[in-house]
C-alpha cells in the first residue's frame, strides 16, 4: 500500500477514535447530568413546604443552601413561587431571601465564561430585583467584550432600578439597539424618568423617540397627552401617524376639526391611525368623513372606516345603509363585512 | 481513467468535507454560547400584546383528514400573544372538509377578500364558533403552493406562517420563532425553525409529552438526517446570511415581502423557492433584510417508515431543488447577488444537487476496482474511506453536536444508539438515499410530474 493512503487510513481511524472519546465523554456526563437533576428534584420537593410558608406567611426559617445543587432547587422554587404568587409581600421575602442567599452565588455567575449563564443570572437579579449587585452590573456594562444580548439586558435592568446613568448609557447605544429594544428599556422607568425622557425628545436619536411615543400610547401614560398633540402639529408624517396610534390606544377624545384633518391626510397611515381613534371615541360629527373613506382606495383604510362607523351608536343602521345604496362596490362589500362582524357580537 | 476518475471523486469529497467542517464549527460555536441559557426567560416579554407581531398560521390541506384534527388542535393551544389560524382545505377529495366542520363547529362567514395574489375559485369561508381565531377556506384544488397563496390572501395580519398538514408544533415555537423577526424592527423578514422526527415519540392531544426515538432503523437513520441538516447545516448558513430553505413545515415570512415577492410559486419544493426568491428581491432593492434559521423551535413531523415513501419523497425533494435552482439559474455564480450568488447557490447546485452524483459515482468506482482487484483495490479503499468520512463521521458528529448543546434527548439509551446507526450510514442507508436523489435527477431531467404521496396515518393519539 502507497503511503499516503496509509497516511489517510490513520488520519480517519484517529477521527473515528476522537469521535468516541468525545461520545463516551457525553455519555457519562449524561448520566452524571441525570443523576444531578435528581439530586436537584430531591432538594425541590423538601424545600418547597418550608419556602412556601416562608414566601406566603413569612414565619419560617429558610435554611442556607450550601451545594450547587441546592442553590439550583431553591432558585427554581423561588422563581417558580414568583410566578404564582406574584403578590407585593411575596415579592420582598423572596427579595429578602435571595439577597441573603444567592448574591455571592450570583456574582459568580455573572463573570462565568459561558454567557449563557451570565445571562440567567441577569435573569435572576432583574427577576428578584437584587439591587445589591448594581456595582457588579456597572462594572460588567463598561467591559469590552459584552455581547449585544448582556448590553440590552443590562440596560433594561438600569432602567429598572432608576439608575441615575441611563440617559447616559442611551446616548451611547449603537445601531444594534432596536425600537423594541428602547421600549423595554423604557417600560422599566418610572413616572419621573420617562417625564425626563419626554422633555429631552428632540435630543435622542429617531428609534427612541418612536419608543417614547409608542410607549405613552401602550402605559396610557396620560401625562403626556398634551406632548402628543403638539407631535402632531410635526410636518413630518410618522411622528404623527405614531402619535394618533398612541392617543388611540389611550382613546383621548381629540376635538373634531382637528381630526378631519388627519381623516383627510394624503397618507393614508394617518388617514389609518386617525380612524382608529375614531372607532375608539366615537365622534359623531365626522360620520360623514368616515362613510367618504370606507370608499378609499387604501384596503385596510377601507376596513378601518367600516369598523369606525360600526362603534357609532347607530352603527349597524349606518353600515346597512351603505351595504345597500353606496355606489362602489368595494365598500358595500366592506360594510357587508363588519355588518356580520358586528351582529356575530351583539 | 479509473485512477483519473477515483481522484476526481477523491478531492471532490475532501472539498466538500471541508466546507462541511467550517459549517460545523460555525454551529458548534453558536449553540456552545446559548448553552444553559433559560429556556423561558427570554421570551417571556413576548406575551405581551403590545410588543409582539400577530401571525396568521396557514394549514394547506389536501387530503388530511387523519391528521388534521391534531394539527389544528396543537395549534389552538400554542403559546402567543395574537394569532389566527387559517385552514385552507384545497378541494381534497376526502372528509377533510367535513371533519373540520364537525370537529370545530363551522358557519359560513361573509369576508373580502383581497386578492393580492391570483389563486384558484374559493368557493366559501368559514370561521369555528367554538374558536373565534379559527377559520377554515375551502377552495377548488390548485395544488399547495396556490393553497398557501390563498391563506395569505384571506389573512389579516402581517406575518404569516406556514405549516405541514402533519405536524405538531411546540406550544412555545412560534414566540422563539417570531423573536429574531421582532427583536430587529423587521429587518429580519423569514424565521425558520427546526423540524424533527415525530416518529417514537409521545403526542397527545396535540402536544409533545415525551421525546423518543422510533425502534426503525429507517427512521432513527431519518432522525440523524433532520439533526445534521438543521444543527449542522443552517446555523452554519443562517449565521452569514446565506439560508436558501426555511422549512416549508415550520416558517414565518413577512407578508408584505411574500406579496412583493409574488407569492409561492407552483414548483415541487414551493417553500425553498420562495425563499430563493425573497433573497433576490433583497439583492434587487439593495435593502438589508435577513431571512434567519432559529434552532431552538421545533416542528414535530412524520417520517415515512417503509422504503417506498421514503424514495418517493427523496425523488421529490429532489427534483424540487433541482426546479429552484433551474428556475433561478441567473443567480449562478453571479456577483450582482453577493454571497447568495457566489456561495449558497453554487453550494446547493455542486454539493447538494450534484453531490450525489459524485457519491454514487463513488460507489461504483468501488465495486469496479474490487473486481479488478489488483492495485485498483487501493482506490477502492481510498474512496470508501473518503466516503465514511463524507456519511457517518459527519453524522456522528452531528450527534454529538445535539448532545452537547441542544440536549432534547433525555435517555441515554436513545443517543447511544442514534450514536452507533450514524456510524452504519455510509454502508447502507447514504447509497440508498444517493441511489434516489439521482432518481430525481432523472425524474428532472425527463420532466416526469406527479405528486407521490404518501399516505399518512397521523401522528397523535
Amino acid at each position: 500500500m502507497s503511503n499516503q493512503l496509509v497516511l489517510f487510513t490513520v488520519i480517519v481511524i484517529t477521527l473515528f477514535a476522537v469521535l468516541l472519546a468525545i461520545f463516551l465523554y457525553l455519555v457519562v456526563r449524561k448520566r452524571k447530568d441525570g443523576k444531578w437533576k435528581r439530586e436537584v428534584e430531591t432538594y425541590k420537593q423538601l424545600y418547597e413546604p418550608v419556602l412556601f410558608r416562608y414566601l406566603a406567611y413569612g414565619d419560617e426559617q429558610v435554611p442556607a443552601p450550601s451545594s450547587s445543587a441546592q442553590h439550583v432547587a431553591m432558585m427554581e422554587l423561588l422563581d417558580h413561587f414568583m410566578r404564582v404568587l406574584a403578590n407585593g409581600d411575596v415579592k420582598e421575602r423572596a427579595t429578602a431571601l435571595a439577597e441573603m442567599y444567592f448574591v455571592d452565588y450570583l456574582r459568580a455567575q455573572l463573570v462565568h465564561r459561558r454567557l449563557g449563564r451570565r445571562m440567567n443570572a441577569l435573569f435572576f437579579i432583574e427577576d428578584f430585583y437584587l439591587r445589591s449587585l448594581v456595582h457588579e452590573l456597572e462594572a460588567m456594562y463598561e467591559q469590552k467584550q459584552l455581547t449585544t444580548m448582556e448590553k440590552r439586558q443590562l440596560l433594561k435592568m438600569f432602567a429598572l432600578f432608576q439608575h441615575p446613568h441611563v440617559y447616559e448609557y442611551m446616548k451611547q447605544t449603537d445601531e444594534s439597539f432596536t425600537q423594541f429594544d428602547y421600549r423595554l428599556i423604557l417600560s422599566r422607568m418610572d413616572d419621573r424618568m420617562f417625564a425626563k425622557m419626554v422633555d429631552h425628545f428632540f435630543d435622542w436619536n429617531e428609534k427612541i423617540q418612536y419608543a417614547l411615543i409608542d410607549m405613552i400610547g401602550i402605559m396610557q401614560k396620560f401625562a403626556h397627552v398634551s406632548f402628543l398633540r403638539t407631535l402632531l402639529r410635526h410636518e413630518q408624517s410618522e411622528y404623527r401617524i405614531r402619535a394618533l396610534k398612541a392617543l388611540a390606544e389611550i382613546a383621548f377624545p381629540l376635538d373634531s376639526e382637528q381630526l378631519r384633518i388627519h381623516l383627510h391626510s394624503p397618507v393614508w397611515q394617518e388617514r389609518l391611525m386617525a380612524l382608529r381613534l375614531c372607532a375608539r371615541t366615537r365622534p359623531y360629527e365626522l360620520v360623514e368623513t368616515m362613510k367618504e373613506l370606507v370608499k378609499d382606495r387604501v384596503f385596510s383604510v377601507r376596513s378601518q372606516a367600516a369598523e369606525a362607523l360600526l362603534r357609532m351608536p347607530n352603527g349597524l343602521a349606518i353600515l346597512e345603509q351603505i351595504a345597500q345604496t353606496s355606489d362602489d362596490r368595494y365598500a358595500r362589500d366592506m360594510a357587508l363585512e363588519w355588518l356580520e362582524r358586528g351582529r356575530e357580537n351583539d | 481513467m479509473i485512477k483519473l476518475a477515483a481522484m476526481f471523486v477523491f478531492f471532490f469529497m475532501i472539498a466538500v468535507i471541508l466546507f462541511y467542517t467550517f459549517l460545523l464549527v460555525v454551529s458548534l460555536i453558536q449553540l456552545r454560547r446559548m448553552y444553559e441559557l433559560d429556556e423561558w426567560e427570554p421570551y417571556e416579554e413576548m406575551l405581551d400584546v403590545s410588543y409582539t407581531k400577530p401571525v396568521s398560521i396557514l394549514v394547506p390541506a389536501y387530503n388530511e383528514e387523519a391528521g388534521i384534527f391534531a394539527t389544528v388542535r396543537s395549534l389552538l393551544s400554542i403559546e402567543y400573544p395574537e394569532y389566527e389560524i387559517v385552514v385552507i382545505n384545497d378541494g381534497s377529495t376526502d372528509d377533510t372538509l367535513a371533519r373540520l366542520k364537525r370537529d370545530f363547529d363551522l358557519i359560513p362567514m361573509k369576508r373580502v377578500i383581497r386578492e393580492q395574489l391570483k389563486t384558484k375559485r374559493v368557493r366559501a369561508v368559514y370561521r369555528s364558533r367554538k374558536f373565534s381565531h379559527l377559520f377554515v377556506i375551502d377552495k377548488e384544488n390548485g395544488g399547495k403552493a396556490d393553497a398557501l397563496n390563498a391563506g395569505i390572501n384571506f389573512s389579516t395580519y402581517p406575518y404569516v406562517c406556514s405549516i405541514d398538514g402533519d405536524s405538531v408544533i411546540e406550544r412555545r415555537a412560534f414566540l422563539k420563532v417570531m423573536k429574531p423577526i421582532v427583536d430587529s424592527d423587521e429587518d429580519v423578514i423569514a424565521s425558520g425553525g427546526s423540524v424533527r422526527i415525530a416518529n417514537g415519540c409521545d403526542i397527545e392531544k396535540g402536544e409533545v409529552v415525551r421525546i423518543g426515538l422510533s425502534r426503525h432503523p429507517l427512521v432513527i437513520m431519518q432522525v440523524i438526517e433532520y439533526l445534521r441538516a438543521f444543527l449542522m447545516g443552517r446555523i452554519g448558513l443562517s449565521r452569514h446570511n446565506l439560508l436558501l430553505i426555511v422549512s416549508g413545515a415550520f416558517g414565518v415570512f413577512s407578508k408584505q415581502w411574500v406579496i412583493r415577492a409574488g407569492g409561492y410559486a407552483h414548483t415541487v419544493g414551493e417553500d425553498m423557492e420562495l425563499v430563493v426568491r425573497l433573497h433576490r428581491l433583497i439583492k434587487e432593492t439593495k435593502t438589508n433584510k435577513k431571512i434567519v434559521y432559529v434552532p431552538d423551535p421545533v416542528c414535530w413531523t412524520e417520517a415515512p417508515e417503509s422504503m417506498t415513501d421514503l424514495r418517493k419523497q427523496r425523488r421529490r425533494w429532489h427534483r424540487g431543488l433541482f426546479e429552484s435552482l433551474w428556475l433561478h439559474r441567473r443567480m449562478w455564480f453571479n456577483p450582482r447577488y453577493g454571497s447568495i450568488g457566489l456561495v449558497s447557490m453554487p453550494y446547493f447546485l455542486l454539493i447538494e444537487f450534484l453531490g450525489p452524483v459524485v457519491e454514487l459515482l463513488g460507489y461504483i468506482l468501488i465495486i469496479v476496482s474490487l473486481i479488478l482487484g489488483d492495485i485498483y483495490i487501493e482506490f477502492a479503499i481510498l474512496l470508501f474511506l473518503v466516503s465514511v468520512l463524507y456519511g457517518s463521521l459527519f453524522s456522528m458528529a452531528a450527534i454529538l453536536l445535539e448532545e452537547w448543546t441542544v440536549r432534547k434527548f433525555s435517555n441515554v439509551s436513545d443517543v447511544v444508539r442514534l450514536f452507533f446507526y450514524s456510524f452504519t450510514e455510509t454502508l447502507w442507508y447514504r447509497p440508498l438515499t444517493v441511489l434516489w436523489r439521482c432518481e430525481g435527477i432523472v425524474d428532472a431531467l425527463l420532466k416526469r410530474k406527479g405528486w407521490g404521496e404518501m399516505k399518512r396515518k397521523g401522528v397523535s393519539k
